[in-house]
């Protein structure tokens, strides 16, 4: 049902992908393999958009983009066609390719009595299809840096080989489904190439604050990780989407509580109940990312009072990177705000001769600034 | 007049023969005797290599007056020095597990280099070196040298402990020699981050060692060909030849193949590689250089090799393991695959069982959920005071001494053994008796991961 051409207007429910990895290879049902979608797959309607595939086969060719009910996308598929010869013998290969909403590799699923083959056309093994899979699933594959002419050494490759009987690089054979390298090479780029930015650009049109919210929810990292590169792309942002990232802020995640201090947009930073409100994570951050907690409050356009005087009475038991960070959190400031300089002055007399001497140079530090 | 001329120009004459030739602004130094000086501390941090280096930091952030002696030029141990820039592991089944000093070092050097961290969430499965972290050990070199000095660290480069013996008003004089210096360092804490315990040997603890210990490593980078230009089974059988005829020694290189994928990143094995002494350490740097040269000049008499070239070498050979210290307690081969959470556990663990021998090595990963953990006893020569190690030499025996070996779990330990002489420098006693909870605080102040119980 898929992979026919559809136009828009068309409307129609399917369910997409069903259960987390749905995989058959049956005699006459086609062989799928996805990965657990952002959103439900209940398809309403397909919207076909033009465009560049930056590929030298098939110049232009059309991006599916599979909507809700509600307008929205839930994923998208490329019908690809492509030509795979073994010896000079050569046939066409149909492939379904489907791209998660947020661009990461969703699954591929060929029509029925299609399938896979390796040199000779020896069909792939169910092994071989979960390999292909796998090595699809992981965007940041070493296949990736190679060129095409590194895949088989010292042989002249012309055109859309595989199976050569050449042997196939050192380097990329670990990479690959053996015996099919140009297979691998070739739908892995499909996938992350200019259709994947393509699909970006599309769900980027689409986003607001809780289409956003959904995808934060993800429980692919990938899908968070996109989401939090785009909160400044709303103009308007509810609540419950900055608690769902001041959530993050404090998670269990290293990559991703870093990447979420990282992400908040400055906008955010200007109203006070905001950055109280970020403040208030510092005990829950992993004592590693406190550092970068506080210098995003210390590049807060306007920061509130309450949280500099407060991050002030928090520098006693600050020591090491914390302390840097809590002290220069405060720098700007220090020289318009006397109740600020007084508890930062207090900790010359720290019990720490450590915590005491970098309060002094960075005291003198302040004071040769505004001396200037 | 005319005699008494030619009589001072005959004495100028007769001072030239015997004095030396000054050029303009020279002057003669008189030969000078070693440089002798003593000097007090809180705290005597002896090896600056990848837990001394965290220990002297946490000492110093602790506000103890504190010396670190190192006897190479820079600090860094096996992450700069031995060129093994890639510590881990610093995350453990999605959680981090090992943070404080060594993580906010490694973090730093990773965001000056532009680095990106791995996405320590995906699981490392039986690659666990996917979560180690690439460091620009140059760099790294840089990072920890300015914490020690913003830490108020002393440095001393260049000195090696010669003797240490108790002082009578408590603690210990450790002497040391160094380029025409002799110092009496007198401190109240001593801790041993030599990685082969010599500190403890030289202050009259006993230390263990294995019939046979693991190989070390000459870390290099070859260059000068393209591996798809390779005939690899002929070289494959080139190489097995020359180690059958003996031009080249068997387990120096277990894999040509590797050698030459890797171009020379961790894949020699030097026999018996001790860095303890000068004399052992002198002798695996010559058997691994001259591994080196030796399988550079066959090499290149191969096709496709003939312009082999060495393109960069460390400056010494790196061991994997000497010695261990005789400590309270020994961490064991089940305490550590079995994640033992111990009443004194001071830091976290977690790595690959990875004992390296003459067929190589092949990493036993821990069950899905298991951390080793370690315990202050562990760090601590038995029968001693005022005395701790932390590094490699712990004591523990040799398999579960293979995964503590490495550099985060050192890390680790650094800044616990640290964390103990501060408190016991302040309490007025010894490593062993810190109460665990002033301990816990301490290092969960300074940023530190103390095994779950506690947290």
């Amino acid at each position: 049902m898929m992979n026919r051409v559809l136009t828009m207007g068309i409307v129609l429910v399917v369910s997409l992908c069903g259960n987390t990895v749905a995989w058959s290879q049956q005699q006459v049902a086609p062989i799928r393999y996805f990965t657990e979608p952002t959103l439900p797959q209940d398809v309403y309607l397909i919207h076909p958009i033009p465009i560049d595939t930056g590929e030298t086969a098939a110049p232009k060719d059309t991006l599916f983009q599979l909507m809700s009910l509600e307008g929205k996308p839930v994923s998208y598929y490329r019908s690809v066609v492509t030509e795979v010869c073994f010896d000079n013998s050569c046939r066409l290969l149909r492939v379904n390719l489907y791209w998660n909403v947020t661009g990461r590799y969703l699954g591929f699923e060929l029509p029925p009595h299609e399938f896979l083959s390796k040199a000779e056309h020896e069909p792939f093994t169910l092994d071989e299809y979960l390999r292909l899979h796998d090595i699809l699933t992981d965007s940041l594959s070493p296949i990736g840096s190679f060129t095409y002419e590194e895949l088989v050494p010292m042989r002249p490759v012309i055109g859309v080989l595989d199976g050569i009987t050449g042997a196939t690089s050192q380097n990329v054979l670990q990479y690959v489904v053996k015996g099919a390298v140009f297979t691998t090479y070739t739908i892995w780029n499909l996938i992350y190439g200019d259709t994947q930015r393509e699909v970006v650009k599309a769900t980027e049109q689409a986003l607001d604050a809780n289409y956003l919210l959904a995808i934060l929810n993800s429980a692919s990292v990938w899908d968070r990780h996109w989401a939090l590169n785009r909160l400044s792309l709303l103009s308007d942002t509810p609540g419950v989407l900055k608690d769902r990232v001041l959530d993050l802020v404090c998670s269990e995640s290293y990559n991703l509580a870093a990447h979420a201090i990282e992400a908040v947009p400055q906008a955010w930073c200007a109203e006070s109940a905001f950055q109280q409100a970020l403040w208030a994570e510092f005990d829950c951050v992993q004592y590693a990312l406190k550092p970068a907690l506080l210098r995003k409050i210390g590049a807060c356009d306007h920061p509130d009072d309450t949280v500099l005087l407060d991050i002030a009475r928090h520098l006693p038991p600050m020591n090491g990177p914390v302390l840097t960070a809590g002290l220069e959190s405060l720098r700007k400031y220090l020289p318009e705000n006397q109740a600020l300089l007084l508890r930062v002055a207090a900790l010359l007399d720290h019990e720490n001769r450590f915590v005491a001497n970098q309060v002094k140079k960075f005291l003198d530090e302040v004071t040769a600034d505004n001396l200037e | 007049m005319k005699r008494r001329a030619a009589i001072a120009t005959m004495g100028a004459f007769s001072l030239g023969l015997t004095a030396p030739r000054l050029l303009n602004g020279e002057v003669i130094q008189r030969p000078q005797p070693i440089k002798k000086e003593t000097l007090h501390t809180d705290i005597l941090v002896i090896g600056g290599g990848t837990a001394g280096v965290v220990a002297a930091i946490q000492a110093g952030r602790a506000g103890k007056k504190t010396i670190l002696v190192e006897n190479g030029s820079m600090l860094g141990g096996t992450t700069t020095t031995g060129g093994v820039a890639f510590p881990g592991l610093f995350f453990a089944w999605g959680k981090q597990v090992i943070g404080g000093i060594g993580w906010e070092l490694v973090q730093e050097a990773v965001a000056l280099n532009d680095d990106q961290l791995p996405d320590f969430s995906v699981p490392h499965g039986r690659q666990h070196w996917k979560h180690q972290v690439h460091l620009n050990g140059p760099l790294y070199a840089l990072v920890i040298e300015d914490k020690c000095v913003e830490a108020g660290v002393d440095i001393r480069f260049y000195e090696t402990p010669a003797e240490i013996v108790e002082h009578p008003k408590g603690g210990w004089k450790v002497t040391t020699v160094g380029k025409g210096t002799q110092t009496e360092i007198v401190c109240n804490q001593l801790i041993d981050c030599t990685g082969n315990a010599l500190a403890v040997s030289l202050a009259g603890f006993n230390r263990l060692r294995g019939a046979e210990i693991q190989p070390g490593t000459l870390m290099f980078r070859i260059g000068g060909y393209s591996l798809d230009q390779l005939d690899m089974p002929q070289i494959t059988r080139a190489f097995k030849e020359a180690v059958d005829r003996g031009i080249l020694v068997k387990g120096e290189f277990l894999n040509v193949g590797s050698l030459l994928h890797k171009a020379g990143d961790n894949v020699q094995h030097i026999a018996a590689a001790d860095a303890t002494t000068s004399t052992s350490h002198t002798i695996a740097n010559l058997k691994g250089r001259a591994s080196l040269l030796r399988t550079v000049k066959f090499l290149r008499t191969l096709p496709g090799l003939e312009r082999l070239k060495v393109l960069d070498m460390q400056h010494e050979t790196a061991s994997r393991e000497t010695y261990r210290i005789d400590s309270t307690y020994q961490i064991t081969h089940e305490d550590y695959v079995t994640g033992r959470i111990f009443d004194d556990a001071v830091s976290y663990s977690y790595y690959p069982i990875d004992l390296h021998d003459e067929n190589g090595v092949v990493p036993k990963h821990l069950k899905e959920g298991f951390v080793a953990t370690i315990p202050l006893r562990a760090l601590i020569p038995q029968g001693s005071r005022n005395l701790i190690v932390a590094g490699r030499c712990l004591g523990s025996d040799r398999l579960a001494n293979s995964a503590l070996r490495v550099q985060a779990s050192c890390m680790g330990m650094g800044q616990a053994a640290a964390a103990a002489a501060v408190i016991a420098h302040s309490q007025g006693k010894t490593p062993a008796d810190v109460p665990m909870a002033d301990l816990r605080q301490l290092l969960t102040g300074h940023g530190a991961i103390v095994p779950a119980q506690y947290t």
